[in-house]
């Protein structure tokens, strides 16, 4: 990748914000179906985001 | 005279009425009750582009080797899009999407001053048709050229799969991923113009309006009237940096991810 500023900011801040998102929404699918509430809705939003912080070391930190 | 010049919103009696989102719904103005009918802001939309268009055509239509009058403004044009963005994001590929980008932020440009031009103000970029239609395009053009250029399963390889992760961690990564360029990217494109628009719509509205009800109010709060102009004069200005900026994010970011869509590595 060639070594650009500000416009990375954007898709890190992308992969930061659908990390939560999408494990959060699975999380708050398996509260749902399992009938509890507020078990898997934090655990998914924690498990995006150190998702997101790993996807963005990969993508934009290693191989920068 | 006031409202001509100045965005305000006044209640019948002229005093302060603050803005709200009916502002970004006027009525139809022509062709009423057709599913042709057009609003204010359709009829400055087609107005801008109309501009847009002649004034390329204008300055390209007969082509000197030594530019002079309409096609040096035009030539700047070109090149400050040329240098600013598609150089810097695309480098030699970019001559392919030069037309596209160009009009891009041009089009981008004329549907944002809107906001700030007597007798229109109002951004036609801050109606949410429009950050979705280039949005929507953007995401088709980056998405069709990353296909073509990798072929489907690579492209979709690399986007899903970034490169050193252990395999099992694919399963939480490649969601994310997908999320990531395919839903979130126009999501924010659409968001990041409109809500830049509509945010400054509503303080020059806001201040004007304060203004106006100020000047007619009694007493000594007449006298908040000049900070009020004063501020909305500065975001006035302030509007147009916006304008710029917001044409030149829109299309950096378009020629970045059609680069990243388009490159072997990601």
């Amino acid at each position: 990748m060639k070594g650009r500023g500000d416009e990375f900011v954007w898709s890190m801040v992308g992969t930061l914000v659908a990390g939560p998102l999408v494990w959060g929404l699975i999380g708050m699918g398996v509260d749902h179906l399992l009938g509890i509430t507020r078990i898997f809705l934090p655990i998914g939003v924690a498990l995006g985001f150190i998702t997101s912080l790993l996807v963005v070391y990969v993508r934009y930190g290693r191989n920068a | 005279m006031l409202t001509a010049l100045m965005p305000m919103a006044t209640d019948d009696d002229g005093g302060f009425k603050a803005p709200t989102v009916g502002e970004f719904f006027p009525g139809e103005l022509i062709f009423v009750g057709t599913p042709f009918a057009m609003t204010r802001i359709n009829l400055m939309g087609l107005l801008m582009a109309g501009v847009v268009c002649v004034f390329f055509v204008m300055a390209f239509a007969k082509p000197k080797l030594v530019p002079s009058g309409v096609q040096n403004l035009g030539e700047m044009a070109v090149d400050l899009v040329q240098k600013n963005v598609i150089d810097e994001a695309l480098g030699e590929k970019g001559k392919k999407y030069a037309p596209y980008l160009i009009s891009m932020f041009w089009l981008l440009f004329a549907f944002n001053i809107t906001g700030i031009l007597p007798t229109m103000h109002l951004a036609i970029s801050s109606v949410i048709a429009i950050p979705v239609m280039f949005a929507v395009i953007a995401w088709l053009v980056f998405n069709i050229q990353g296909v073509r250029a990798l072929g489907f399963f690579h492209y979709m390889k690399a986007n899903l799969f970034p490169p050193g992760i252990p395999w099992p961690i694919y399963l939480l990564v490649t969601p994310i991923e997908f999320v990531s360029t395919f839903l979130l990217r126009p999501l924010t494109l659409t968001i990041r113009l409109l809500a830049n628009m509509m945010a400054g719509h509503l303080l020059l509205v806001l201040f004007f309006s304060a203004t106006s009800a100020l000047l007619l109010a009694d007493g000594f709060v007449k006298i908040f009237a000049i900070p009020s102009f004063i501020m909305g004069f500065a975001f006035t200005l302030f509007e147009i940096l916006i304008a710029v900026l917001q044409a030149y994010i829109f299309t950096l970011l378009t020629a970045v991810y059609i680069d990243s869509a388009t490159s072997e590595e990601h």
